[in-house]
C-alpha cells in the first residue's frame, strides 16, 4: 500500500491475531473501494485511521468479528463526518440520515472530483461543501394529478354476443374441451369433402 | 394560404408555461372539421374516390379472369374455396400496389400541397414553444442503448437551443431486478453527465398493468396535467432536436391535430437480416409511407412511438376501454391504433408527417426476433376485431383496424390458398383435357395461358411497387451515391428481392401459427437464446424453425407425387421453408453483416450519410465493446450486486423507494428469510420475483447493504465474497454504467 513506512511502524496492534488484522484490512479496503475511493493513498490512510482506533478500543466482550467492528467503526466514521457536513445547514424539524449523505457524495461525484476530502477530519474545500449540501435527488417533477378512465365503448350487438360467449367458454374448461373436439371435427369433415 | 407560425385560436405562451395542459383549446372551441387550408372534404374524398377505386377495379380485373377460367367447365368446390380467397389477397396486393403508385406520383412530383409541415412558415423559435414531455416507456431493456439514445437526443435539444423547453421522462416497467437497478446507476449517471438533474425524470411502476399503454397513461395521470404535448419514444427511438421542436410548433400551428406520427427511419443494424430491413426501409419506405397520406390525410394513424399527441385529448378520450370477453380490466395490446381511432372520434386529426427528417429506431437483428414481435404485434392487431364495429368510430379508423388485422391473418389466408391450390392441382391432373369450355377467355383461345398471364400480373404489383421506388432513386445522382452507387444498389435491389422471396413463405407460417394460436388462446413458447457475437446458433435456429423445414419437406414431397409440374410451381415457397434454419443464421451472422458491410451492399443513407445523431449514438454505443467485462457468475447478478454491495448504489435506490411516500413497513419475517437465503446462498438462491420483493422493501434493501458488510467473511456465500473482493477493481473507472 501507498503508505509511508513511518506510519506502518507507528501502528502495531497490541491484541488479536494476524489473521484477524488482515482481514479486517481487507474488508475495509473492500467497503472503501465500493464507496468509490479510488486513491490509494487516501484508502491506506483511511484503513490505517480506522484500525488504528479500533485498537485503541481494545478487545470486544461481545466476541464480535474484528471485520465487522472495523465496518462499525468506518460508518460511525461516515455518520459522524456527514453530520459535520449537513448539520449546520439543516433547517429546524428536518433531519440528516446516512442515505442523503452517500446519495450527496454520488451526485456531486465526490470521491472522484475531492478524492482527499471523504472522512478528512481537517478543513473541507468549500465547493464540496456547497455542492454536497445542494445535492438533492429528483426523480420526478410535483405530480399534477388528471384523471385518465377508460372510454367505455359501445362495441355494437355482434362484438358483444361474441364476448359473452368467449367468456361463458373461458369459465367452463367441459365446453372449452368440448368446442376444440368440435372445430377438430370440422376440419376433418371439411377435408374430407373437399377431397372427394 | 399557410397557417401562422402560432396560431391565434391559441392563448399566448409564455416561456414558463408549464402548466399547459389546460390551455389546450377543447373539442367545442374548435373549428368545424377539415375546415384546414390543407385538406378540403372535397380533395380528402376525390382522393380516396381514385385510389380505392383503383384498388377495386385491379381487384376485380384479377377476380374476373380467375373466375372465368374456373367457370369453363362448371365450378368445383376447390376452384370455390380458391376463388373466395383469392379476392381478399389480391386486394391486399392491389392496396399495396396504389399505395405505392399514389406515393411514386407524389414524390415524382416533388410536391405534395397537403403535408401537415406546409402549416409552419419559418423554423420555430424554441422559446416560444410549450415545455414538452419526452416519455421513454422501457420494460427490460439494453439499458445503455435507452441512455445513449436520450443522451444524443438531449444533446441535440441543446444545440438546437431548445433542452429547456424539454422534460424527459424514463417510466420504466422493468420486473428483472438486475435491470431495474441499471436503470436507475444509469439515470443518476445521465444526469450527472449532460447536468440533466431536474429535466431527466426516472420512475418505475410498482404493478405493471396494462403494459405500454398503462405505463403510458400512469404517466398522463401524474404528470399529463403539467404539459401540453407529450412525445412518444420507444426503447430504440431517436429524434432530432430540430424534428421535436418541428412536431411542437406544428401542434402549436394546427390545434385540431391531436397526434402528428413521424415516419422512423432503421438504423443501427449490423445483422444481414437487419440490413435487409434497413435498406428496403430506407429504398422503399418513402414511396409506401407518401403512398399511406395521400389517402389518410388528416385522418391517419398512430404507431405508437416516434410520435407527438396533444395530451390533454388524449388523457380525455383515449383512455383505453376493456376488451369484451376477456379477463377483467383486459386493455388493447396494441393501444397505438385505438387511440388514434380515439382521437378521430373526439373530433382530432392524426397526422404522418412522413417527409420530416430526423426520426429515426432500431429493428429487429434476426428473422426469429422479427418473428416475436410479429407475435406480439399479431395479438394486439387481432384483438382490434373486437373494435370494426363499435359505435361511433370514423370509417377510416375502421379501415386501419382492419387492415391490421387482415394483415396478419392474411398469411392464414395464404397458406390456405396455397394448400387449396395443391389440391386443385391434385384434382385436375386426372381431368381429361378435351373438354371444351364456354368461358370468355375459352373463346378467345386465351384459355391455357390467361392462369400464367394472372400469375405474371400480381407478381407485377408485387414487385413493381419496389421498382418505383428504386427508379425514384435511381433519378437523383445524389442519393444513388449514397445507396452505394448504381451498380451496387441494383445488387443489393436483387438480394433484398431474393430474400424476401425466400423469407416471404416463412413469415406467413410463423403468422399462421399465431394467428390459430391467438384465436385459440394458447401461448407460443420459444427456444431459450443462446447468443453470443456471431448471431443465431443452430440450436435456436433448429428448434424455431424445424416446424417449417418439415412442412416445406413435406409439401414438396406431396406435390411431387401429384405432379413434377406441381413441385416446380411450388418451389419458390417452398425453398424458403425448407432452407429455413440455413437462412436464419445466416441472416443473424454479424460476420456477414460486416462483409456486406464492406462491400457496400445494402447500405443506404442511414450507413452512407448518416444523421449527426446516429452517427454519435453508434459510436457511443461501440465504445462499450471494449470494457472490461466482469466474470460471467457476477455479470449474470449485476444489478442486484450494486444494490447490495455499492453504498452509493444501495442510497440511491432507498432514496428512490422513500420517494413513492409509501409507509416503510418493518423488515418482516418473510424478508429476513430471504435475506438469510441470500447472504448465504448467494443472489441465485432467489427467485425473481423474491429478488423483486427486497428490492421493493426499502429497510429490507438497507438492512440487507448493512449485513452485507457487517457480517464475517465466513458466514457469506463464496459469491459474495467473490463480489467484494472484485467489486470496483476492474474497470478504468470503475463505478460509471454509462461512460461520459
Amino acid at each position: 500500500m501507498d503508505v509511508s513506512t513511518s506510519t506502518l511502524t507507528a501502528f502495531v496492534p497490541k491484541w488479536g491475531s494476524p489473521d484477524e488484522w488482515n482481514e479486517a484490512y481487507e474488508k475495509v479496503e473492500n467497503y472503501l473501494r465500493a464507496c468509490r475511493i479510488n486513491s490509494r493513498l487516501h484508502r491506506a490512510r483511511l484503513i490505517h485511521r480506522v484500525l488504528e482506533r479500533l485498537a485503541e478500543r481494545g478487545p470486544s466482550s461481545s466476541n464480535e468479528p474484528l471485520s465487522t467492528r472495523a465496518i462499525r467503526e468506518t460508518q460511525a466514521l461516515m455518520d459522524a463526518w456527514f453530520r459535520r457536513l449537513f448539520e449546520p445547514s439543516l433547517e429546524d424539524g428536518s433531519s440528516y440520515s446516512l442515505v442523503d449523505g452517500r446519495v450527496g457524495l454520488l451526485l456531486c461525484d465526490g470521491p472522484e472530483r475531492w478524492p482527499y476530502a471523504f472522512l478528512t477530519s481537517g478543513d473541507l474545500p468549500e465547493e464540496f461543501v456547497r455542492e454536497m449540501r445542494a445535492s438533492m435527488l429528483v426523480a420526478g417533477p410535483n405530480l399534477e394529478i388528471s384523471s385518465m378512465v377508460p372510454r367505455q365503448i359501445d362495441y355494437g350487438w355482434l362484438p358483444e354476443i361474441a364476448g359473452d360467449t368467449l367468456e361463458q367458454i373461458g369459465r367452463s374448461p367441459v365446453l372449452k374441451a368440448v368446442m376444440a373436439w368440435l372445430l377438430f371435427v370440422a376440419l376433418l369433415a371439411l377435408l374430407f369433402y373437399i377431397t372427394r | 394560404m399557410k397557417s401562422p407560425l402560432i396560431s391565434a385560436d391559441l392563448p399566448p405562451v409564455t416561456p414558463d408555461a408549464r402548466s399547459a395542459g389546460g390551455a389546450a383549446p377543447l373539442p367545442s372551441e374548435l373549428p368545424p372539421l377539415f375546415t384546414a387550408p390543407l385538406v378540403t372534404p372535397e380533395r380528402r374524398d376525390r382522393r380516396r374516390f381514385y385510389f380505392f377505386s383503383a384498388v377495386v377495379l385491379i381487384t376485380g380485373l384479377a377476380t374476373a379472369a380467375l373466375a372465368d377460367v374456373f367457370w369453363d367447365n362448371g365450378i368445383s368446390n376447390d376452384e370455390k374455396a380458391l376463388l373466395l380467397l383469392f379476392v381478399p389477397l389480391c386486394a391486399l396486393v392491389a392496396l399495396g400496389f396504389v399505395q405505392a403508385v399514389a406515393g411514386f406520383m407524389v414524390l415524382a412530383r416533388g410536391r405534395d400541397r397537403t403535408r401537415i409541415t406546409n402549416s409552419l412558415n419559418e423554423q420555430p423559435a424554441p422559446e416560444n414553444l410549450p415545455v414538452t414531455a419526452i416519455a421513454v416507456p422501457i420494460y427490460n431493456e439494453d439499458v445503455r442503448k435507452v441512455y445513449e439514445g436520450l443522451r444524443i437526443i438531449y444533446q441535440s435539444l441543446e444545440r438546437a437551443d431548445a433542452i429547456a423547453r424539454f422534460d424527459f421522462f424514463i417510466l420504466s416497467d422493468s420486473n428483472d431486478p438486475n435491470k431495474w437497478i441499471e436503470e436507475e446507476i444509469a439515470w443518476i449517471d445521465l444526469c450527472k453527465q449532460v447536468r440533466g438533474f431536474g429535466r431527466i425524470f426516472y420512475r418505475r411502476r410498482r404493478m405493471p398493468i396494462n403494459r405500454k399503454s398503462g405505463n403510458i397513461a400512469d404517466f398522463c395521470r401524474r404528470w399529463g396535467g403539467r404539459y401540453r404535448y407529450m412525445v412518444v419514444l420507444d426503447a430504440d427511438s431517436l429524434m432530432a432536436g430540430r424534428t421535436l421542436t418541428t412536431l411542437v410548433a406544428l401542434m402549436e400551428a394546427n390545434p385540431r391535430v391531436g397526434i402528428i406520427q413521424t415516419s422512423p427511419s432503421l438504423v443501427g443494424a449490423t445483422t444481414p437480416f437487419g440490413r435487409l430491413m434497413q435498406f428496403a426501409s430506407a429504398a422503399y419506405g418513402p414511396v409506401f409511407s407518401a403512398g399511406q397520406h395521400y389517402w389518410q390525410l388528416n385522418e391517419g394513424n398512430y404507431w405508437g412511438h416516434n410520435a407527438i399527441i396533444r395530451l390533454k385529448p388524449f388523457i380525455e378520450h383515449c383512455g383505453l376501454p376493456d376488451i369484451p370477453g376477456m379477463s377483467a380490466n383486459a386493455k388493447f395490446m396494441s393501444h397505438d391504433y385505438v387511440e388514434a381511432a380515439l382521437m378521430a372520434k373526439f373530433g382530432y386529426e392524426v397526422w404522418l408527417a412522413y417527409e420530416l427528417p430526423g426520426s429515426f429506431e432500431g429493428g429487429p437483428p434476426t428473422l426469429i426476433d422479427h418473428a416475436k414481435r410479429d407475435l406480439r404485434w399479431c395479438r394486439g392487431n387481432l384483438q382490434h376485431a373486437w373494435l370494426l364495429f363499435a359505435k361511433g368510430l370514423r370509417p377510416v379508423s375502421r379501415l386501419h383496424l382492419a387492415l391490421g388485422v387482415f394483415s396478419y391473418a392474411s398469411s392464414l389466408l395464404w397458406m390456405l390458398f396455397l394448400g387449396v391450390g395443391t389440391l386443385y392441382w391434385y384434382h385436375n391432373i386426372h381431368r381429361p383435357d378435351d373438354v371444351v369450355g364456354t368461358g370468355f377467355f375459352t373463346r378467345i383461345g386465351m384459355h391455357d395461358t390467361i392462369p400464367l398471364y394472372l400469375f405474371l400480373a400480381i407478381i407485377s404489383l408485387l414487385i413493381l411497387p419496389k421498382l418505383m421506388a428504386a427508379l425514384l432513386v435511381l433519378r437523383r445522382p445524389d442519393q444513388l451515391r449514397r445507396f452505394g452507387g448504381g451498380a451496387r444498389f441494383l445488387v443489393s435491389l436483387m438480394i433484398e428481392q431474393v430474400t424476401a422471396t425466400l423469407l416471404a413463405p416463412v413469415q406467413m407460417l410463423f403468422n399462421a401459427v399465431f394467428v390459430v394460436s391467438v384465436l385459440l388462446g394458447r401461448v407460443v413458447l420459444w427456444t431459450p437464446q443462446n447468443r453470443d457475437a456471431a448471431g443465431v446458433d443452430w440450436r435456436e435456429a433448429m428448434l424455431t424453425h424445424v416446424g417449417h423445414m418439415l412442412v416445406g419437406a413435406g409439401w414438396g414431397l406431396i406435390a411431387w407425387q401429384i405432379d413434377p409440374h406441381c413441385l416446380i410451381w411450388m418451389s419458390p415457397v417452398l425453398a424458403g421453408m425448407v432452407l429455413s434454419v440455413p437462412l436464419s443464421i445466416l441472416l443473424s451472422h454479424h460476420g456477414f453483416g460486416a462483409v456486406l458491410r464492406r462491400w457496400n451492399l445494402l447500405t443506404c443513407p442511414a450507413e452512407t450519410a448518416p444523421a449527426r445523431e446516429v452517427s454519435e449514438f453508434l459510436q457511443r454505443i461501440a465504445h462499450y465493446k471494449d470494457e472490461i467485462a466482469q466474470p460471467e457468475a457476477l455479470h449474470a447478478h449485476r444489478g442486484f450486486l450494486q444494490v447490495v454491495l455499492d453504498p452509493h448504489v444501495n442510497a440511491v435506490h432507498v432514496a428512490l423507494l422513500r420517494q413513492r411516500g409509501k409507509t416503510e413497513h418493518e423488515v418482516g419475517p418473510y424478508y429476513r428469510r430471504l435475506m438469510e437465503r441470500v447472504l448465504k446462498e448467494g443472489p441465485a438462491a432467489l427467485s425473481r420475483r423474491e429478488q423483486m420483493a427486497l428490492l421493493l422493501h426499502p429497510r429490507a434493501v438497507a438492512a440487507l447493504h448493512a449485513q452485507i458488510w457487517l457480517l464475517p467473511d465466513r458466514d457469506l456465500a463464496p459469491w459474495w465474497r467473490v463480489a467484494m473482493s472484485q467489486y470496483n477493481l476492474l474497470a478504468e473507472t470503475p463505478t460509471t454504467f454509462l461512460q461520459a
